[in-house]
């Protein structure tokens, strides 16, 4: 008893050692808290400042050549009683669906909004077009529209095979912002329309007014209650947080490959290998980075947590997935740490590890690649499949279990969990036996076929 | 005296080459043995064997009883190739490196403090490792393999890279801590170094022991029963009544005329590293002799009596 607690000491001075040395330091503190918190202040605060931002006055005087009249007077009316921004008022729309209105009702749309001070200049001389080019050029005029007389009647609704829909020409100065050239089209755009619809006889207003898409609100209906549809944030949360097990757990693993590397080439190794056994340095050095994957995982869940609460949002989550998350993270972590353990202590260089450890990142790559086909049917049969091959489990389960808009039967989370368990009690097995080999190797890189071999060293 | 460390046919092989050749061993607690011999003659290989750090291909070692691996915690290990933490504040390495010896609480603090005394380091304790100098990493790193008092200390090449006064301080220590009872092993190609401070002698070479005995031992062994004298003139006359001497073998003059070479008979009483009487008599009553000296043998000439080369010249063959 007294001997296991003392190698259990000594595997826990190792593991603290490396968090120590790890995550409280400025460099770790500045690049996992500082900057999440910089980026989550920028979202939060500086973009909406931004966004709320409008651009620059569209001014000048625009020339609009037109043969038959009345296009002018519509598009002086439109000036007149202001722009009608559709793009604004969508995007105003799809924050105006998040619980709670949004972020305090939704961020400024400023940006969006072009103000306009313009003035028209009518001509209905075709031949006038190159002045007014010459003019633009020379920055007496904003731009020109030239408006065929043909554009403003209503196109035929069975158009001859050799019909040509007559366009219209805006001509503009080639350093003019996109925003105002858009604005402009926007405006000349909607004249032509209402200018069909009082040609043909109609009222513009009301026939907008007829083709206007509604609003609609999507409800789910649970076994419990209802609950709103937040499409685009179940597209994306099943992602994030299978990216966020991806990077904590390769961050992590790759502090374990360098700080082994890190102590065979300072020779310290020697030192550390007459106090403790290769197994107790290597779990020490698993175990410490875990409590930092561990506390990246804690801070950056927990801020994605904070900000669903904050949103009213938390039926996206649930306990199930939160336990499942961790569980998946685990296995994640342990996989790829104990791999990048024996290449660590494989190799004396890190540039002799990235050629190393290669073939297994692409693999462990695989879920970045096949995300959208999992997340799109995460009962299909290549979801279930992919689940279960054991270095994908934590990666794809986790969006399997975020995607499923039903619970995913119990029988699979329970293989995945014991696959997963299996394949990090395997890579322990055989990153230990590297890893006491390999500690003391120095020089030239073994290959795959070395590392078998070391493996079956007594 | 029960062995500390025993060794029986242990072979080490790299490929093709045979690092250490069917060793048998003992070194007997208490004692301060030195494993002497060129680069390349095994020595760390054996003494890595016996740390438990790499394995035998064949043979059986015992450590105070039992595997070193269970007795971690009462060897001391300070290895050839040196390296510390190089962001490390001394302090804090060596409190990690004593906690994983077993070493922890109030005793901990009070130990780090004497050591970096008793090494002359006082002033190093918030320093980084990678502020020392080379010297001074050494002394820490020495400190690191000792600091939690082990039974055993094994020290490989602890001599190589120090100034002289540090050398002078660390044998001072090694001394100190033989002297409290602790079992010292430690590896050196400087063969002088071993002489001054052992009381025991392995020879390796090639892998093989070519010699294992008490420097006393070795000493009454390879004496070569010679004598110099310095004549202060001429020395032809003084040579002549020497060699008359029944105690003499024979007697030599040197070019210079002023030194002579005794050989002393093997029957002549004095065996055992004194001058016979009857030649200190003869020597007793002469103006004429500016100093006597009975010549021991250096390990270097055991060294090269054994195997036919010098360590030097063997070094150089590696």
């Amino acid at each position: 008893m007294s001997r296991w607690r003392n190698s259990l000491g000594k595997v826990l001075h190792v593991g603290w050692r490396d968090f120590r040395y790890t995550a409280l330091t400025p460099a770790f503190l500045i690049a996992v808290v500082g900057v999440p918190v910089l980026l989550g202040l920028g979202a939060l605060v500086v973009y909406p400042i931004l966004l709320s931002q409008e651009t620059s006055t569209l001014e000048g005087r625009v020339v609009v050549i037109e043969q038959e009249g009345g296009f002018a007077g519509i598009l002086e009316g439109i000036l007149e009683r202001g722009i009608r921004n559709e793009a604004a008022e969508q995007v105003a729309e799809a924050f105006s669906r998040l619980p709670g209105g949004g972020l305090a009702g939704g961020p400024g749309l400023g940006f969006m909004n072009v103000p306009t001070d313009l003035e028209l200049v009518r001509s209905g001389d075709p031949s006038f077009l190159e002045e007014a080019k010459q003019g633009v050029r020379e920055e007496r005029f904003l731009a020109v529209a030239m408006v065929p007389g043909e554009l403003l009647q209503v196109p035929p609704g069975d158009p001859p095979d050799d019909y040509r829909e007559p366009e219209l020409g805006l001509y503009i100065a080639n350093d003019a912002p996109p925003q105002h050239v858009a604005t402009l089209e926007q405006l000349l755009r909607e004249a032509v329309a209402e200018s069909r619809a009082v040609n043909a006889g109609y009222s513009y207003d009301q026939i907008r007014r007829v083709i206007e898409t509604p609003m609609m609100e999507v409800v789910r209906i649970t076994e419990t209650g209802e609950q709103g549809d937040l499409l685009e944030l179940r597209i994306i949360i099943p992602i994030a947080l299978m990216m966020l097990l991806w990077t904590i757990a390769f961050t992590s693993g790759n502090y374990v490959l360098t700080s082994t590397i890190e102590e065979k080439s300072n020779k310290v190794m020697e030192v550390l290998l007459s106090a403790v056994s290769p197994m107790q340095l290597m779990a020490g050095k698993i175990l410490g980075q875990a409590a930092v994957a561990s506390l990246m995982f804690v801070m950056y869940g927990g801020i994605a947590v904070i900000g669903l609460f904050t949103l009213a949002m938390t039926d996206l989550l649930s306990l199930q997935l939160l336990l499942l998350s961790f569980a998946y993270f685990v296995i994640a972590y342990f996989t790829i740490a104990t791999l990048m353990a024996a290449v660590g202590s494989a190799v004396s260089e890190l540039r002799d590890a990235q050629s190393l450890m290669g073939p297994a990142v692409l693999v462990l790559c695989l879920p970045l690649v096949l995300w959208i086909p999992i997340n799109n049917n995460p009962s299909s049969v290549f979801a279930v499949v992919t689940g279960f091959i054991p270095p994908l489990v934590p990666f794809v389960m986790t969006l399997r279990v975020a995607a499923s808009p039903e619970p995913l039967p119990a029988w699979q989370i329970l293989t995945s969990l014991v696959l997963g368990a299996g394949t990090v009690g395997v890579m322990l097995w055989m990153s230990a036996r590297i890893f006491r080999v390999g500690v003391l190797m120095q020089g030239k890189p073994p290959s795959p076929v070395e590392l078998l071999r070391w493996i079956r060293y007594r | 005296m029960s062995p500390a460390i025993t060794l029986e046919g242990v072979t080490k092989r790299y490929g093709d080459l045979t690092a250490v050749d069917a060793v048998d061993l003992e070194v007997p607690e208490g004692s301060l043995c030195g494993f002497l011999g060129p680069n390349g003659a095994g020595k760390s290989t054996t003494i890595r064997m016996i740390m438990s750090i790499i394995y035998p291909d064949e043979g059986r070692i015992s450590v105070m009883g039992g595997s070193a691996l269970d007795r971690k915690d009462d060897i001391g290990y300070l290895p050839e190739e040196r390296g510390l933490y190089r962001k490390m504040r001394v302090v804090e390495l060596l409190r990690y490196v004593a906690r994983l010896k077993g070493i922890d609480g109030s005793v901990l603090r009070a130990r780090v403090d004497d050591w970096l005394d008793r090494m002359e380091l006082p002033d190093v304790r918030r320093k980084r490792c990678q502020e020392l100098s080379k010297g001074m990493q050494q002394k820490i790193q020495f400190i690191a393999s000792v600091i939690h008092e082990p039974d055993l200390v094994i020290l490989d090449e602890p001599f190589s890279g120090l100034d002289p006064v540090n050398s002078r301080l660390l044998g001072r220590v090694i001394g100190e801590l033989h002297g409290a009872g602790r079992t010292i092993i430690f590896s050196t190609h400087v063969l002088h170094q071993a002489e001054q401070i052992c009381d025991r002698v392995v020879m390796i070479d090639r892998g093989r022991v070519v010699l294992d005995d008490s420097l006393a031992e070795i000493r009454r062994t390879f004496d070569p029963r010679s004598i110099r004298v310095e004549a202060s003139r001429d020395g032809e006359e003084l040579l002549e009544r020497l060699r008359s001497l029944e105690e003499v073998d024979s007697a030599t003059l040197h070019e210079d005329r002023e030194t002579i070479e005794l050989r002393i008979g093997p029957g002549a009483p004095g065996e055992g590293g004194s001058i016979p009487a009857g030649i200190l008599d003869e020597l007793g009553g002469e103006a004429r002799v500016r100093s006597i000296e009975l010549r021991r043998p250096t390990l270097d000439d055991v060294f090269v009596k054994l195997v036919g080369r010098s360590v030097g010249e063997a070094d150089g063959a590696t």
